[in-house]
């Protein structure tokens, strides 16, 4: 809490004339507030409790008064008289006025003198929670920032954006800032989403959420401007136990929880069975008739699918050959259905997490020390995570002048799971594995935990459709893996000097290092890479980062203070990788690159430096109005000379009017208000190399006639770009905070509008150029949004208290220019197909994708069979980005009891769903799910529209699995995007304080019991309902598309426990 | 003790001056000029032989890009769409519009300057050639494209030039590429993977491109194109023997790199799947001269020689013939004897056929010889994918000249040149399966069906010309020229696609299944990357634009 320490740094050396000694305790339990600050009224001198919390003042004459105070207290002024020793009781009160948050560069600042809005959560928010990734813990909680899961699979990534997209084909993720300095929090993925890329992990994940002290989140250019580039998309400030700087009663504390971890998943019917038009059969879909009508139908009961198994008919003679001593075994074949072959193949996976922490020292030295280890099981079977994490930070007032406080982190990520690739109900997509990829649409007839998944013979896959093109997702599980193994390190230090009275000179040193082997490794015998592929990917990245930054605060007389701080940062981003693919296995089972015919290898380095220099000063008047002006010059790497400068400013101000005028003092009513306005200015430079033209090269790119490799040099289709300039982006936001009925209802309202311009943007080239990229300033984006939150306390009645906070965000993002003619450019997807797009007028991330044809009267034309025509060339299709966003947290306090309820809502937002799509286009869930709620699949339906020949009604009739597969939900895209609104119990949390009474006979300080859920329910409301369909799902990966859903896993339900026992 | 405000000032000053100073120190350690990208090379320190690899490899790509959909239109293999509008949609063309322009033509205009400027004349000669091939095709596709504004790093919206002035601009490439090939050369490119360097065969490619553009200009220009090819025969350097044909040899390497032929590797695996034939085509070969054309076993494999009967396998035998349909017309299976396509614009699902439809034979995916055994195909089966793309082949060429010398009279008689154009075609056919690993397999089968090649072939040829003979008018002869030409073209829809637009033949074609699937494209779309990025593209108002050589009429085409 640097303020404090800058309030101590305000003692100077006036004439002592007496000391007045006292302990500062909490007045709820006694304990001793270390850090609390003690001021002598009118004055600047001031002292801060010891470790027991203890303080000696010295006081002059004219002193009369004490100011008591600290964060969460509400502070007390206590005359002096003639006493010598007062000690005091500080009341806890959170609404306190003196709320202070941890700004920019860690600067401790009271909240009501931010010209701009800043959220902070307190561990209690974010520790004992049954997710691993402090990403998805913060779900829901901070207004403007909208985070979403790429799937419930563990340890797969997650998406943030804070305030919606400052860029069209940049990174929009924001930065971590952990203790002080940059943390890497890359999702360093392999192949896009159609390349296995859907289980790759945001490197956030290395963070222990267990360890964290407080995260602040800064989501606008006036907060962020000293960051940088960097802090462009938001920064979160992370502080973990290790790197605080509060001084801490010796302690330890070790917490145990245990989760489970349950998939969602959807409802199936039971009456139809697999096949297509009414006919038994072993397909992907699941149109066959019902077993009552195949039992009773000749064209049905003489059909081979029932009475024999499907092994026996697989097209490969060799295959079936060695499946028939199996489907001998089984003697007298009869289909049936299995209701839970789907929901046998996932398991309820179990979370433990183990937490120790140490503390101690006094108002000189201060230690923590933390120990981590967290163990979850994915709900598919070998899927998992563990994670390790040591830490630990020392503090210390090295001399009058000198303070230290360094941390020291080590992260041991190992994270597991059966490959996931993007399908949209035909297998997967683009040749590469996914074991969920035909899971959820398995017809009901498919014993996929019963039969054989493996060919005896060479241990191949087989499976019921017979030619064998399905990969059994049990052999999957058992022959392919994907492994992500982190080892991480992480320490930062910080000096601070007192150079002269006012004048504080602090050096902050970064190092944050981490290797990463990812591997793929599958055997031979599968459906994709038939042969076996083994890759490994090795990613060394290390950031240093050094600031020095020099601070002053001059008090001006009573009513003024100016303080002013400039400050200098290095950064240097460096990432080594070496990629090695082997394809061509020898031995089944074994994955070194020497078990394996084909090796290609490639390596290379990305390395980048930036050099800023920043200056901020604030102004304080008469404490209610607030000023503070910013700006920072940046050098950088990563474009040419005459462009590598770039100056960006920002200001903003705050107004309290309930302070500034004497008739709003004392109101019962508006007991707080203030008034805040921010504008605020920020960089952003491109990807390294992109002004430079460079040639591909192959040193295998052929074998001629006679073998022998072939060399290949091409130039590359990115056009290097030598007058790349840096791109700046623009915000104003204007807030209101205030406190209502004695601070019993509390708001914070913000608006904001950012523009970017002259977009560093990845943009497409007609390929007549020569040339189908390069990176070039085009383009303008808009986005405008207001996030709001409130709470307040509902009923306070003795030992009961409801307290509710309520979180919205609407953020709306405008694509307003792409520079000249260009019309659009494809963020993500399929190229030139299905995907998102930056259309010139319209919201980004526009999802386009393969329509139905119409008339001009907007009829739907229909072929000569009866069925939908598709577009020719991708239309309009939705909007993913969700009208609002809300979440309503309910706190019921009685006695020792807490009971946390957080529902969310997410209003409108386009989502195209593989899974609907799948199961809906073959037959698994209907509409209504089934015959039984009155589906008859035997009734031809007629697809309302006109005759695409002659323009008359269309009358021709089509079978059920015509209407749904051939129509709606496969051919073309238009049928599977859907109104992503989602209601949503979002964690319930039921804590209770054992009695400190009984606790202190086992010497025990505290202890708590907690039960914890996540995710517990939820309904997308225009989904059918059977699908149970989450929409909280990010198919195209991490980055900047929106809206898709490629069947990478539902999402996961996780409940459990906590003891935390404090000695 | 308060400070004067300049106090303030010079104080801030000095603060700034020590922070510059230590950043400086510890900048200095760290540099910003990180522009070069390490881990690539430049046009400095490239090599000219890797470029003319690369464009070599690039026009393979591009080859089987725009076959694709002229095979598909022409009903050599089957189209995958309910209707024509779908069929050529602007989706389809950007990889094949990226493929010409930034892959080969960039490529070519870096090599270049590099082969003039060391004298590598062979390597600028075959860069021309190749490049030349390519506008071609793109015109033929599209129709007007850019041209003389294309290739430019400082124009990103370049204009169209029209196909005409294109086409003119090709004859003189190839001119200045004969001219190449006949310099002297400081070495030659014996990299070369078509010609391993043969200055002589690579002339001859090149004057058989002149006479394809000749042809294509005949409804337009037949003056022009008379006299062009009588040039061109008389000049005698064109493709005529095996050893000349304009082919790209593919290898049976699986990885690393894969150099097996694309349609080969699409269809060659343990699941199958990939292409389905064309039912027509298929049913030509089989029946259309009351024998089986000796070059079916060698153009597809059937993996089953029954026929399905299991409605889940092939949906279509329960369905009754279209009423569009003749009686002419195969529907559904074109044989009884396991050949298993798709009727013309077939958009339905795919059912668990992968390893039952018929697949591409030994000619010329380098698939496996079709001797009845009617098992599935796998990986490596057959020749692994050692096969060709037939560019020009010789009997191509003679296909040329036979439709010449019958519509505008150039040297030669028609009936003589498709007499060798068939006996190469069957030859080269052969010649590249034997060359296989197929070839033992080849021989046994045909001696256990005392099946003897040679009199196979005359009696096709026999009939043929009877028919010729037969056909009493210029069109009649024009449609055989056209339908054998067509059956020799197997594996290459770009002369497919240009002999349909040319000639409207063969005729007769399968009707599309839905009565109603629109005008037959005249040209493609313009690829929609073109149209969206390009400020001066302009999408054509329907596919029945044709290209600037075909004035055919209306309706000529279905």
């Amino acid at each position: 809490m640097s303020m404090l320490l800058t309030c101590s740094l305000l003692i100077s050396s006036w004439a002592q004339d007496r000391k007045i000694r006292g302990r500062v305790t909490a007045a709820e339990d006694g304990a001793p507030i270390p850090g609390a600050s003690v001021v002598l009224k009118g004055t600047s001198r001031g002292v801060n409790t010891d470790a027991d919390g203890n303080y000696s003042i010295s006081v002059s004459d004219g002193g009369k008064v004490l100011i008591f105070s600290f964060v969460g207290t509400a502070a007390q002024e206590i005359e002096i008289g003639n006493r010598s020793t007062i000690d005091i009781q500080l009341v806890a009160d959170a609404k306190s006025l003196q709320e202070v948050v941890v700004t920019a560069q860690g600067i401790v600042r009271e909240k009501k003198a931010l010209g701009y809005a800043v959220t902070t959560l307190d561990n209690r928010s974010i520790e004992d929670r049954p997710q691993a990734d402090v990403g998805r813990i913060l779900q829901g909680k901070i207004p403007g920032v909208n985070i979403t899961a790429t799937s419930g699979v563990s340890g797969t990534g997650t998406n943030i954006n804070i305030r919606g997209f400052s860029s069209i084909t940049g990174s929009t993720q924001p930065l971590f800032v952990v203790d002080g300095v940059p943390f890497n929090s890359s999702t360093n993925s392999r192949g896009g989403f159609t390349g296995g890329g859907q289980s790759a992990s945001s490197r956030f994940l290395d963070i222990d959420p267990n360890n964290i002290e407080n995260i602040s989140v800064l989501k606008g250019l006036a907060a962020t401007v000293t960051y940088g580039d960097q802090g462009r998309n938001g920064v979160i400030l992370v502080t973990t136990k290790n790197g605080s700087k509060k001084a801490r009663p010796t302690e330890i504390t070790l917490t145990q929880s245990v989760f489970t971890n349950k998939a969602n998943l959807p409802s199936y019917q039971n009456d139809y069975v697999g096949g297509f038009q009414q006919n038994l059969g072993y397909f992907f879909s699941n149109f066959g008739p019902t077993l009552t009508e195949a039992l009773a139908y000749p064209s049905q009961n003489t059909n081979t699918a029932l009475t024999q198994h499907p092994y026996a008919f697989l097209t490969n003679a060799t295959l079936r050959a060695a499946m028939a001593p199996y489907v001998a075994s089984l003697g007298q074949y009869q289909m049936q259905v299995y209701p839970d072959n789907v929901k046998d193949f996932f398991r309820t996976g179990v979370i433990s997490n183990t937490s120790l922490n140490l503390s101690g020292g006094n108002e000189r030295v201060g230690y923590n020390l933390s120990v981590g280890y967290n163990r979850e099981q994915g709900y598919i079977p070998e899927n998992g995570l563990t994670r390790l994490n040591i830490g630990a930070g020392i503090r210390a007032q090295l001399n009058k002048k000198l303070s230290i406080n360094s941390s020291f982190n080590f992260a041991n990520t190992d994270q597991f799971t059966p490959p996931l690739n993007a399908g949209t109900g035909n297998n997967t997509l683009s040749g590469f594995p996914s074991v969920l990829a035909n899971v959820l649409y398995t017809p009901r007839q498919v014993d996929l935990m019963g039969w054989p998944f493996e060919n005896p013979v060479d241990g191949g896959t087989v499976y019921f459709r017979s030619g064998n093109d399905i990969p059994n997702p049990r052999w999957i599980l058992k022959n392919y893996k994907t492994t992500d193994v982190v080892n991480r390190f992480f320490t930062t230090t910080n000096l601070t000097y007192d150079i002269a009275k006012n004048l504080v000179l602090l050096y902050k040193v970064g190092l944050d290092t981490y290797n990463e082997n990812q591997e793929y490794k599958f055997n031979k015998g599968g459906v994709d890479f038939v042969n076996g592929f083994y890759n490994t990917y090795d990613i060394k990245n290390t950031i240093w980062d050094n600031s020095l930054i020099v601070s002053y605060t001059r008090p001006m007389g009573d009513h003024f203070t100016v303080s002013g701080r400039l400050g200098g940062n290095m950064r240097n981003d460096k990432t080594n990788s070496t990629f090695v693919s082997s394809q061509n296995q020898l031995a089944r089972n074994l994955f070194r690159h020497s078990n394996f015919i084909d090796n290609v290898a490639s390596n290379g380095e990305v390395e980048q430096t930036r050099i800023g220099v920043f200056g901020e000063i604030t102004a304080d008047v008469n404490d209610y109005l607030y000023l503070n002006l910013a700006a920072r010059n940046d050098w950088t790497s990563t474009v040419e000379v005459p462009n590598r400068q770039i100056f960006y400013p920002s200001g903003s101000i705050s107004f309290v009017p309930t302070s500034a005028f004497s008739g709003l003092q004392g109101s019962k009513l508006l007991s707080f208000l203030k008034l805040r306005a921010g504008i605020g200015t920020s960089a952003g430079f491109p990807y390294p190399y992109s002004t430079r033209n460079v040639l591909n090269q192959s040193a295998r790119g052929w074998l001629n006639s006679s073998g022998t490799t072939v060399q290949t040099h091409s130039v590359d289709n990115t056009l290097g770009n030598p007058n790349l300039k840096p791109e700046l982006h623009t915000e104003i936001e204007f807030g209101l905070e205030g406190r209502l009925l004695s601070n019993r209802v509390s708001f914070d309202i913000t608006a904001y509008q950012r523009n970017t311009r002259d977009l560093i943007t990845n943009s497409p080239l007609d390929a007549s150029t020569g040339y189908t990229a390069t990176t070039i300033n085009i383009g303008k984006i808009r986005n405008e949004g207001i996030e709001i939150s409130l709470s307040g306390t509902a009923i306070k009645r003795g030992d009961f208290a409801w307290d509710l906070t309520g979180v919205f965000s609407r953020n709306v993002p405008k694509v307003l220019d792409l520079g000249g003619t260009l019309q659009e450019v494809q963020i993500a997807g399929f190229g030139g197909g299905l995907g998102n797009y930056a259309v010139v007028g319209k919201p980004f991330n526009l999802i386009k994708g393969t329509g139905y044809r119409r008339n001009d009267q907007g009829q739907l034309q229909i072929d000569a069979s009866g069925n939908l025509l598709t577009t020719t060339s991708p239309v309009e299709l939705g909007n993913p980005n969700p009208a609002f966003t809300s979440s309503l947290i309910n706190e019921f306090k009685y006695k020792s009891l807490t009971l946390s309820v957080m529902l969310s809502y997410r209003h409108g937002g386009a989502m195209y769903s593989s899974t609907a799509g799948a199961l809906l286009g073959r037959g698994l869930v209907s509409v209504d799910n089934g015959k039984l709620a009155g589906t008859d699949r035997a009734q031809t339906i007629i697809v309302p529209g006109v005759k695409n020949a002659d323009g008359t009604v269309n009358d021709v009739q089509v079978t059920a699995s015509d209407f749904y597969f051939n129509n709606y939900y496969f051919f073309g895209d238009e049928g599977r995007i859907f109104d992503g609104s989602t209601i949503r119990l979002q964690e319930v949390s039921l804590a209770w304080q054992l009695p400190k009474k009984a606790l202190s006979k086992l010497s025990i300080k505290g202890a708590s019991l907690s039960l914890f859920g996540n995710n517990l329910w939820y309904r997308a409301l225009y989904f059918p309902k059977n699908l149970n369909f989450d929409t909280d799902n990010l198919g195209l990966g991490v980055g900047n598309g929106l809206g898709f859903e490629f069947l990478t896993g539902p999402s996961a339900r996780r409940l459990g426990g906590t003891l935390k026992i404090t000695f | 003790m308060v400070l004067s405000i300049n106090n303030t000032y010079t104080m801030i000053n000095k603060i700034s001056t020590l922070v510059l100073t230590l950043c400086v120190v510890v900048v200095s350690s760290c540099k910003l000029d990180l522009l070069d990208n390490p881990n690539a090379v430049t046009t400095n320190n490239t090599d000219i032989n890797y470029l003319l690899n690369s464009i070599e490899l690039t026009y393979k790509d591009h080859f089987n890009q725009m076959s694709d959909p002229g095979m598909r239109l022409t009903r050599m293999l089957n189209q995958g769409a309910a209707i024509y509008d779908n069929a050529v949609s602007p989706n389809n063309f950007s990889g094949a519009w990226e493929t010409a322009y930034a892959g080969l033509m960039t490529d070519v205009k870096t090599l270049l300057p590099l082969a003039e400027a060391g004298e590598l004349y062979v390597h600028a000669g075959i860069a021309r050639t190749l490049r030349a091939s390519v506008l071609i095709n793109l015109v033929d596709a599209f129709g007007d494209i850019p041209y003389t504004q294309a290739i430019d790093a400082t124009n990103f919206n370049p204009g169209v030039d029209t196909g005409k002035s294109i086409y003119d601009a090709a004859l003189a490439e190839l001119d200045k590429a004969i001219a190449n090939f006949k310099a002297t050369s400081k070495g030659g490119a014996t990299g070369d993977l078509i010609y391993s360097g043969s200055t002589d065969n690579w002339i001859r490619a090149a004057n058989s491109l002149k006479l394809k553009i000749y042809l294509n200009r005949r409804l337009t220009d037949p003056t022009g194109s008379t006299s062009g090819i009588n040039t061109l025969i008389a000049g005698n350097q064109l493709i005529s023997t095996a050893a000349q044909n304009f082919t790209f040899k593919f290898g049976s390497n699986l990885t690393n790199p894969d150099t097996r032929h694309p349609r080969y590797a699409g269809q060659y695996s343990p699941t199958g799947g990939g292409d389905y034939q064309s039912n027509s085509y298929m049913g030509a070969l089989y029946s259309a001269k009351g024998f089986q054309d000796p070059r079916i076993r060698y153009y597809f494999y059937r993996q089953t020689i029954k026929n399905p009967t299991d409605v889940n396998a092939l949906r279509c035998i329960t369905n009754t013939k279209p009423t569009h349909y003749t009686d002419a017309d195969v529907f559904c299976l074109p044989t009884s004897v396991g050949y298993w396509g798709r009727d013309h614009l077939n958009n339905e699902g795919i059912p668990p056929d992968g390893l039952l439809r018929t697949a591409w034979g030994v000619y010329p995916a380098g698939g496996l010889y079709d001797n009845d055994a009617g098992t599935p195909v796998s990986l490596g089966a057959g020749a692994g994918g050692a096969g060709i793309q037939p560019i020009i082949m010789r009997s191509f060429v003679d296909f040329m000249l036979a439709e010449s010398a019958l519509t505008l009279g150039t040297t030669g008689v028609a009936k003589d040149l498709l007499k060798s154009a068939i006996e190469k075609s069957m030859a080269d056919v052969r010649a590249m399966a034997l060359g296989t690993t197929e070839s033992s397999k080849i021989s046994t089968f045909e001696a256990a069906q005392n099946f003897v090649w040679a009199n196979e072939v005359t009696k096709y040829v026999t009939k043929v010309l009877a028919d010729y003979d037969a056909a009493t008018t210029t069109d009649a002869k024009l449609n055989i020229i056209g339908t054998e030409y067509w059956l020799a073209l197997h594996g290459n829809g770009i002369e497919g696609y240009n002999l349909y637009r040319r000639t409207g033949k063969p005729a007769n074609q399968q009707p599309a299944l839905d009565p109603n699937p629109g005008a037959f494209p005249r040209s493609y779309y313009y690829p929609s990357t073109y149209i969206i990025r390009n400020a001066n593209a302009k999408q054509k108002a329907s596919l029945t634009v044709p290209v600037f050589w075909d004035n055919n009429r209306d309706g000529l085409l279905k």
